[in-house]
């Protein structure tokens, strides 16, 4: 180390000592107006008591609260000056941690980056580079593609899932009635139906016929009942067929009637369906069974 | 001129404020178990005339709505105006069924059961002989359930009837001999 350099380190330290010797500015402290403002005088618990009134504290107290509030203040700024002073005394210079920073750079170094070769980037370190437009983008796809093997056109062709053809809707069919309505073909069979014989009984055809019994022999003549000899009704229109769509309107609730022929746990009496007695009237009624067992 | 119809609107009012309950005069609503318990204590004689007196008050209202119409009401009528006034005494369900020339009134789910029989058939009673002005007894006939049946018969019939049923013969075979008797 020169002595040209020695003596600016040492111009260097004054300075330091000289800027860390003047005093700080101090902070102020903390809300010293509010920690000298008088506490507020508690409610008395019960105002019906006043002897268990407590008395207000003095503003003196309070001052000497903010005052003890105060020092941590300054005692937390005399560390501070402290290390300054501790820092620059202690602190051990060696020549080999000193850079300077005033001297001019060499020319050794230069000359030997000068004299290596450029390298070559390595393949990973090619970062891709935004496309300035989307013919460049194309353009760079495909020499990807091509240094890849594969041939596509640059002009991607317009997708395929566009305006098609919807699938042909099949048409709307009633479904199959049931199988007990299969045999309707409208309201009026439907209507009709219902004073039909019932399933697996006779056919028209054996209406009328004898049949042969086989096990007892005995002959079993089969009668047309009475519905099928009220024909039906040859051209009914729909309104014929059809219920009123609008409901009548409901009649007055009526309290239900009394009598109930319930009959007893023992027989009826027979004796009570021989008798023509129909009073009109509930006194007339009571009358009768008054003179009952007289 | 047609006989009224019942109407029961506005027939019981309650009045919070001063603590009454009215029904053509102050009612009271008392339990059912209770009621029983006294009129098990009561004996036959004052249970009999404190079923009456409930009655008599039924028949006065009857009265009172039906007025010249009475005796020409039908049983339909009838049943329908005395029926409303048990039903708002809280009694049970009345109907009316005719056996020949029997009238057996039937009430349906009384609070008071099988014991409070005695006391039904003496407001039935009650009714009668203040609504229509006639001196009936109410016999039961039988009780199944819920359900209790009455024969209104008079005084002589009565009798024979309560002679049967304690011989046992069953309510159906006493209604026949009493129509046979007549």
């Amino acid at each position: 180390m020169s002595a040209d350099q020695i003596a600016r380190l040492e111009a260097l330290l004054a300075r330091v000592q000289k800027n860390s010797a003047q005093p700080r500015p101090v902070r102020p402290a903390l809300s010293a107006a509010a920690a000298t403002e008088p506490a507020p005088e508690p409610e008395p618990a019960h105002p019906v008591e006043p002897m268990l009134e407590p008395e207000p504290l003095e503003p003196v107290a309070a001052e000497e609260v903010a005052i003890e509030m105060a020092e941590p203040e300054i005692v937390s700024e005399a560390p501070a000056i402290e290390m300054g002073v501790e820092s620059i005394e202690d602190l051990d210079l060696l020549d080999d941690d000193i850079v300077d920073i005033t001297d001019t750079p060499s020319a050794a170094p230069e000359a030997a980056f000068a004299a290596e070769e450029p390298e070559e980037p390595p393949a990973s370190s090619r970062r891709p580079r935004a496309a300035a437009n989307m013919t460049e983008a194309l353009e760079g796809v495909a020499d990807q593609l091509d240094l890849e093997g594969r041939q596509i056109p640059i002009v991607t062709p317009p997708p395929e899932s566009g305006p098609q053809a919807a699938p042909p809707v099949p048409p709307m069919v009633q479904p199959p009635p049931p199988a007990d309505l299969a045999r309707s073909a409208g309201m009026d069979d439907l209507l009709d139906d219902q004073f039909a014989p019932p399933l697996g009984g006779p056919t028209p055809e054996q209406l009328g016929g004898t049949v042969e019994l086989e096990a007892g022999g005995a002959s079993l003549e089969i009668d047309e009942p009475d519905f099928q000899e009220s024909a039906p009704p040859p051209q009914s229109s729909p309104r014929a067929t059809s219920r009123p769509l609008v409901a009548p309107e409901p009649e007055p609730i009526e309290a239900e009637l009394v009598a109930r022929p319930i009959p007893p746990p023992d027989q009826a009496p027979a004796a009570f369906a021989s008798r023509s007695f129909r009073p009109e009237t509930f006194i007339e009624l009571l009358e009768a069974s008054l003179s009952l067992g007289a | 001129m047609g006989t009224p119809r019942f109407d029961p609107s506005h027939s019981v009012k309650f009045d919070l404020q001063r603590g009454h309950v009215d029904l053509d005069g102050n009612r009271l609503l008392v339990p059912a178990e209770a009621l029983l318990d006294l009129c098990r204590a009561a004996g036959q004689e004052p249970l009999a005339d404190f079923g009456r007196r409930m009655g008599t008050e039924v028949g006065r209202r009857v009265q009172a709505r039906l007025g010249d119409a009475t005796g020409a009401a039908s049983i339909g009528e009838m049943v329908e105006h005395l029926g409303g006034d048990v039903a708002l005494l809280g009694l049970g369900s009345l109907s009316v069924e005719r056996w020949g020339r029997a009238l057996v009134f039937v009430v349906d789910g009384s609070p008071l059961g099988a014991a409070g029989d005695a006391l039904l058939g003496a407001v039935l009673e009650g009714a009668l002989q203040r609504g229509l002005g006639k001196d009936v007894h109410a016999v039961l006939l039988d009780r199944q359930d819920e359900q209790a049946r009455f024969a209104i018969l008079g005084a002589a019939g009565a009798e024979k009837a309560e002679a049967w049923l304690g011989e046992g013969v069953r309510w159906g075979e006493v209604l026949s001999r009493l129509q046979g008797a007549a």
